[in-house]
C-alpha cells in the first residue's frame, strides 16, 4: 500500500537517515543517491524523486553533508554530496534510535498480551 | 544558447555563488540521468525523458523552493563572513591603537567635546524646534496668532474672536483657546503659587492626549461662570504638591480660596502647551476665580492663546486664506475694536516659546545649528589631520603589508575601521560631556517665580542624534587618511615624504585652517574675558541704588479676602512686623523693584510746564512703595520730603518724581509743588513733594528714566516686594522676612525670597552678561582645546614628512635647539599669524560688546595680554611633543629608510 499524507511526517526523518546511510559509502549526487533508495526499498516507498532534493539541500545548510560539483563516468557535471562528520554522527544517532523505535512499534504491533 | 549561459554562469561563481544555476543544474541532471537509464532499458526518448519528469514530481516548484532556501543561506553565509572580517580588522586596529595612547587620547578627546557640544546645543533646538508635543495630534498642531495692521508682531486673540472663528470656519477639525497665570493653592502651610492654563474644554481632545488617571474635561465643562469648578493636574505637579498620591481625584482643593475639584492627573509626557514653563494644571475657562465674564466678551482684551489642528487635508494656506476672509468679515461686523485686525496661523513648533516670535525662531535655530556643525566641523578636520600624520608615519608598515599582498582595500579598510573605533570611543565619551552639557544648561536660573523649564532634556532624540553626529564624525574625519592609505603607488608617498610636491598643498590647507583655529579662538577667548570682567563690575557698579544687605521677599492679596483698605492695614502690618527683624536698619515695600521682571507706566499731563506735551501725554514708569523706600534703598532725596504717614488714602494725592522727570517737565525750576494730571488730560491731579536721584532700572549703565513714586495707601499695588535693609547677612534675614508676612495672614503667599545681589545677579539685571560670559568661557575653551588638536596634528604631520630633512640636518652637526626651533618655530609662526588675525577681529566685536561691557573698555590691555600669553603657551605645547620626537630622529635609520 503506497504511503498516505498522513505517513509524511514519518517519512520526512526517514528520509534523512536513508540519504545520511546512502552516502556512508562515499560521495554520490542526488540521482544516485534517488537511486540507491528505490532499489535498496525494492521500491514500496513511492516517494517523488523531486522531494529528496529540498532534504538534500537543508541537510547540506545544516552541514550533515557536504556538497562539490565534479564529474560522472560519463563526463558530466553533477553535484555530489559527501558524508560529513556531524553526519556521520548524526547517522549512527539516528539508526540507534530508529533500531529502537521500530522494534517498540513492532512489539506492540504483533502483542499477544490483552490489555489488563 | 542555455548552455553557453550556463557556462557564463560557472565563471560568476568566483565571484559569488550563482544559486539559480546551480539548481536549475542539478536538477536537470537528475533528470537527463533518469531519462537516459529509462532509454537503455528500452523506452525511446520522448517517453523516458516524460517519465522521467513523472517521477521527479513538480519539476518547476522544487526549483522554486531549493532556489529559495539556497539564497536565504547564502545570505546567512555572507554576513557571517562579513562579520568574521569586521572582528579581525576590529582587533588589528585595536593592537595598533594600543601602541599610541596619545593619540587615542587626543582624538577621543577631540570627539569628545565636539560631538558632545553639539548634541547638548541640539537639545536645546530640539526643544524649541523640533520635539512635538505629546499627544496623538502633538505633530499636527497649528497656532494662531491676531496682528494688527500698525503693530506687526502676531500676540494673542480675544476671546469672542476665537470663538467667532471656531463656530464659523470650517477648515479647523479642532480649536482651543487658554490663558496661563500664576494662582495659590491654598493648603494648610500658606500658599503655593502655581502656574495654570484656563483653558477650553477641549484642550486635552485637541492635543489627542489621555490622561493617566481620573478624566479629563467634558464638552461643556467650560460653559458659565464657576460652574465647573475642576481641575486636571500635570505630573509634575501631582508628584510635587501631592506627593503621587493616587487618591487625589475626587479631592476638593482650594485655589485663590475657592473650591476645585481634581478630576485627573497626565501623563509625565505633558508639561503644557508652552515651551519654557513647567505647567501645574489645567482648569476650564472662567471656571476658577476670579471671574472673567466681561473679558471674554470683549474684543478688545487679547487674552487667549489660540492652537488647533486642521481638518484632514486642508493646508496651511488654505486655512490661512479662510482665517484672513474671517478677519475681514470681523473687521466689518465690529469695526470698533476690529477694523484694523488680522488672524495669521503657524506651525505650532515655528511659535515656540511664543506665537509673538514665530518668524525669527527658525532662524536663529539655523544659526544655532550651524555654529554647531561648524564646531563638530573643525573637531572632524583636526582628527583627519592628526590621523593623516599617522599614516604618513606608517607608510612602512603599509608599503610592507601591501608588498605582502594585502589589498588595497584592506589597507582602507583597516584605516576606515582605526577611525570608526576612535570616533565609538569619542561618542560614548561624548555622553558624559552631553549630560554635563545639558545639565548645566538645564540648571541656569533666572530670578523669577514663573517655573521655568527648559525644555532640553538627554532623551532619546539626543541620543539619536549624538549617535548621528558620531556616525558623520567617523564618516567626515576617515575621508583623508583612508585616501592617502589607498595612495596606489606608495613609493610615490615615499618619495613625496620629503615635503615638496603633491603634498604641498595639503599642508597650505590645514595651515591656513589651524590660522582660522587660532583666530576663531582669539576672538571667543577676548570676547569671554571681556564679558566675564564685565560680569565682575557689573556687580560692584553704582546702579544708583544699595546693592547689598537689603533682603526681600514679596507678597500678594485678593478679593474678596482683601480690599484696598483691608489690603493697607495688612500691608502696614507687615512692615511693623518686619521692623522688629533683628538686624533691621529700615523696612520698605515696593511695587515694582528695579531690574524686575514687570513695570507698569501710566499717561502724565504736567500743568505749568515748559516742556512740549504729546496728545497722549508723557507715558512715565510709576511705583508705590510704603515704609522708609529711600533710606533702605539709600535713594537720596534732592528736594523736598520724603512719604509721611500723613499721605494716606484720603489726604492729597502726592508723588515723589526723581530729577530726571523733573528735568523733563520742569527744566530750571524747582518740581516741588508742581502739579500733574494721570491718565487723561483731565484725569486726577497729584502734587509733587519731593525730588529723588534716579535710579537704573532697566539696563546696566543706562541714564535714569522719569520716575514716579506713590505712597502706599493712595495705590494699593495687589502684589509687594517687601525689603529689610540689614547690618547683618541678607541671607539670613529672609526667613524673617517670611515669618513677617506669614504672621500678619497665615493664607498670604510668599514667594520670590531673595537677597538684592541675587536678585541682580540672576535679574533682568545682570543675567544677560553673566549668560554670554559663561556660555563665551565655555566656547573659548573649546576653541582653543581644538585649535590646539589642530595644531599638535599639523606640526606632527610636518615632522613626520620632514624626518630626512631633520635626519641630513642632524647629520650634518644640527644642535637640538636648532632642531627645537625648527618644529617649535613652525608652530609659533602659525599661532601668531592666528593670534595677529584674531586680534584685530577681537577689537571689530567687542566694539559691537560695548553695550553690555561695564567698566572694562573693548581692548582692555589684560584681557588682550592674558589672552596672547594663553594662545603661545598652548601653541609650545601643542608642539612639544612632536619636537620630542624629532629630537629622538636617529639620522642613520632616518637617512636608510628613505
Amino acid at each position: 500500500m503506497p504511503p498516505t499524507a498522513a505517513d509524511l511526517d514519518l517519512l520526512q526523518g526517514t528520509l534523512d537517515v536513508m540519504v545520511l546511510k546512502s552516502l556512508s559509502w562515499g560521495p554520490m549526487h542526488g540521482f544516485g543517491i534517488a537511486k540507491w533508495i528505490r532499489q535498496t526499498t525494492d521500491e514500496i516507498l513511492q516517494i517523488d524523486d523531486g522531494a529528496l532534493y529540498p532534504a538534500l539541500h537543508r541537510m547540506e545548510h545544516r552541514g550533515l553533508i557536504g556538497a562539490d560539483w565534479g564529474l560522472t563516468e560519463n563526463n558530466r557535471r553533477a553535484k555530489y554530496y559527501t558524508l560529513t562528520p556531524k553526519g556521520r554522527q548524526q547517522l549512527r544517532a539516528r539508526a540507534a534510535s530508529w533500531d529502537l523505535y521500530s522494534r517498540a512499534v513492532s512489539k506492540v504491533i504483533h502483542a499477544t498480551a490483552q490489555p489488563a | 544558447m542555455a548552455n553557453q549561459s550556463a557556462k557564463w554562469h560557472r565563471y560568476l561563481r568566483f565571484w559569488r555563488p550563482n544559486v539559480a544555476a546551480d539548481v536549475d543544474a542539478e536538477v536537470a541532471f537528475h533528470i537527463d540521468a533518469r531519462a537516459d537509464e529509462l532509454c537503455a532499458a528500452g523506452l525511446d526518448r520522448g517517453a523516458a525523458r516524460a517519465r522521467a519528469e513523472r517521477e521527479f514530481g513538480d519539476v518547476d516548484r522544487t526549483r522554486a523552493t531549493l532556489r529559495d532556501m539556497d539564497e536565504r543561506h547564502a545570505a546567512l553565509d555572507r554576513r557571517a563572513n562579513a562579520l568574521g572580517d569586521l572582528g579581525r580588522d576590529v582587533k588589528v586596529a585595536v593592537r595598533a591603537l594600543r601602541r599610541s595612547p596619545g593619540l587615542v587620547a587626543v582624538v577621543v578627546l577631540t570627539f569628545a567635546l565636539g560631538i558632545g557640544i553639539t548634541s547638548a546645543i541640539y537639545s536645546v533646538v530640539d526643544a524649541f524646534m523640533f520635539r512635538p508635543l505629546p499627544g496623538a495630534y502633538g505633530r499636527e498642531l497649528v497656532v494662531l496668532g491676531r496682528t494688527d495692521r500698525e503693530l506687526a508682531i502676531p500676540h494673542p486673540l480675544s476671546y469672542p474672536d476665537y470663538a467667532d472663528i471656531r463656530a464659523d470656519t470650517a477648515v479647523f477639525a479642532s480649536l482651543t483657546a487658554y490663558t496661563s497665570r500664576l494662582v495659590d493653592l491654598n493648603t494648610d502651610r500658606g500658599a503655593d503659587r502655581i502656574w495654570i492654563d484656563d483653558a477650553t474644554a477641549n484642550y486635552f481632545s485637541t492635543l489627542g492626549l489621555a490622561p493617566m488617571l481620573g478624566r479629563t474635561f467634558s464638552p461643556g465643562d467650560d460653559d458659565g461662570e464657576l460652574a465647573h469648578p475642576e481641575m486636571v493636574l500635570t505630573y509634575v505637579a501631582w508628584q510635587r504638591r501631592f506627593a503621587g498620591d493616587s487618591g487625589v481625584i475626587g479631592r476638593v482643593i482650594r485655589i485663590n480660596d475657592h473650591p476645585v475639584t481634581v478630576i485627573g492627573v497626565m501623563p509625565p509626557s505633558f508639561h503644557g502647551v508652552r515651551a519654557v514653563t513647567e505647567l501645574d494644571g489645567v482648569v476650564p475657562i472662567n471656571q476658577v476665580g476670579p471671574v472673567v465674564t466681561a473679558a471674554l466678551s470683549n474684543r478688545r482684551n487679547i487674552l487667549v492663546n489660540v492652537f488647533g489642528r486642521l481638518r484632514d487635508g486642508v493646508s496651511m494656506s488654505a486655512a490661512a486664506r479662510a482665517l484672513h476672509l474671517k478677519a475681514a468679515q470681523l473687521a466689518r461686523a465690529y469695526p470698533l475694536t476690529n477694523a484694523n485686525v488680522d488672524e495669521m496661523v503657524v506651525r505650532e513648533h515655528f511659535a515656540r516659546p511664543d506665537v509673538s516670535i514665530s518668524g525669527s525662531t527658525p532662524v536663529v535655530a539655523a544659526i544655532f545649528m550651524s555654529l554647531v556643525l561648524l564646531v563638530l566641523l573643525v573637531a572632524c578636520a583636526n582628527v583627519a589631520s592628526v590621523l593623516l600624520a599617522r599614516v604618513v608615519v606608517r607608510r612602512r608598515e603599509l608599503a610592507i603589508r601591501t608588498a605582502l599582498g594585502a589589498s588595497q582595500w584592506r589597507i582602507v579598510r583597516q584605516a576606515l575601521v582605526e577611525c570608526s573605533l576612535l570616533s565609538l570611543g569619542g561618542g560614548l565619551a561624548a555622553l558624559p560631556v552631553t549630560f554635563a552639557a545639558v545639565r548645566a544648561m538645564q540648571s541656569i536660573r533666572i530670578a523669577t517665580d514663573l517655573p521655568i523649564r527648559w525644555g532640553m532634556e538627554l532623551d532619546g532624540r539626543v541620543l539619536a542624534f549624538l549617535a548621528l553626529a558620531t556616525l558623520v564624525a567617523a564618516v567626515v574625519a576617515s575621508i583623508a587618511p583612508a585616501a592617502a592609505a589607498r595612495h596606489r603607488d606608495l613609493n610615490s608617498l615615499l618619495k613625496a615624504s620629503a615635503g615638496n610636491s603633491a603634498s604641498g598643498g595639503h599642508t597650505r590647507l590645514r595651515s591656513t585652517l589651524v590660522i582660522a583655529q587660532v583666530a576663531v579662538s582669539v576672538v571667543v577667548l577676548v570676547c569671554a574675558g571681556l564679558l566675564v570682567r564685565s560680569a565682575r563690575n557689573a556687580l560692584h557698579m553704582d546702579f544708583g541704588f544699595r546693592p547689598d544687605h537689603v533682603a526681600m521677599a514679596a507678597t500678594e492679596w485678593r478679593a474678596p479676602a482683601y480690599d484696598s483698605v483691608r489690603a493697607t492695614r495688612m500691608y502696614h502690618d507687615i512692615l511693623a512686623k518686619a521692623a522688629s527683624i533683628p538686624g533691621a536698619r529700615s523696612v520698605a515695600l515696593t511695587g515694582f523693584l528695579p531690574f524686575g521682571f514687570s513695570r507698569d507706566n501710566v499717561p502724565v499731563f504736567p500743568i505749568a510746564s515748559s516742556a512740549h506735551v504729546p496728545v497722549n501725554g508723557f507715558n512715565y514708569f510709576y511705583d508705590a512703595v510704603g515704609g522708609d523706600y529711600f533710606a533702605t534703598m539709600d535713594v537720596p532725596l534732592l528736594a523736598g520730603r520724603t512719604f509721611v504717614p500723613g499721605d494716606s488714602a484720603g489726604a492729597t494725592q502726592v508723588a515723589i518724581v526723581n530729577d530726571a522727570l523733573a528735568k523733563a517737565l520742569w527744566p530750571g525750576e524747582s518740581a516741588v509743588g508742581k502739579q500733574f494730571h494721570t491718565r487723561s488730560a483731565g484725569g486726577p491731579v497729584l502734587e509733587v513733594v519731593g525730588v529723588v536721584r534716579g535710579m537704573q532700572d532697566l539696563v546696566p549703565g543706562e541714564t535714569p528714566h522719569p520716575y514716579i513714586f506713590r505712597p502706599l495707601g493712595q495705590l494699593v499695588p495687589e502684589e509687594m516686594t517687601l525689603l529689610v535693609y540689614t547690618n547683618t547677612d541678607a541671607a539670613a534675614a529672609l526667613p524673617g522676612l517670611r515669618r513677617a508676612i506669614t504672621s500678619v495672614d497665615a493664607q498670604l503667599p510668599v514667594f520670590d525670597t531673595r537677597t538684592i545681589e541675587q536678585h541682580l545677579r540672576d535679574g533682568q539685571a545682570l543675567i544677560f552678561p553673566r549668560l554670554g560670559s559663561e556660555f563665551a568661557s565655555i566656547f573659548g575653551v573649546l576653541a582653543l582645546l581644538l585649535a590646539t588638536v589642530g595644531m599638535y596634528g599639523v606640526i606632527a604631520y610636518s615632522v613626520a614628512q620632514r624626518t630626512r630633512e631633520i635626519g641630513v640636518r642632524v647629520a650634518l652637526g644640527a644642535r637640538m635647539p636648532v632642531i627645537l626651533r625648527l618644529v617649535v618655530g613652525q608652530g609659533m609662526r602659525l599661532a601668531w599669524i592666528g593670534v595677529a588675525i584674531g586680534l584685530a577681529l577681537a577689537v571689530l566685536v567687542a566694539g559691537a560688546l560695548r553695550a553690555i561691557l561695564f567698566g572694562v573698555p573693548p581692548r582692555d590691555p589684560l584681557v588682550l595680554t592674558t589672552v596672547v600669553v594663553l594662545v603661545t603657551i598652548v601653541a609650545i605645547v601643542a608642539s612639544a611633543v612632536p619636537a620630542r620626537r624629532a629630537l629622538r630622529i636617529d639620522p642613520i635609520r632616518a637617512l636608510r629608510d628613505e
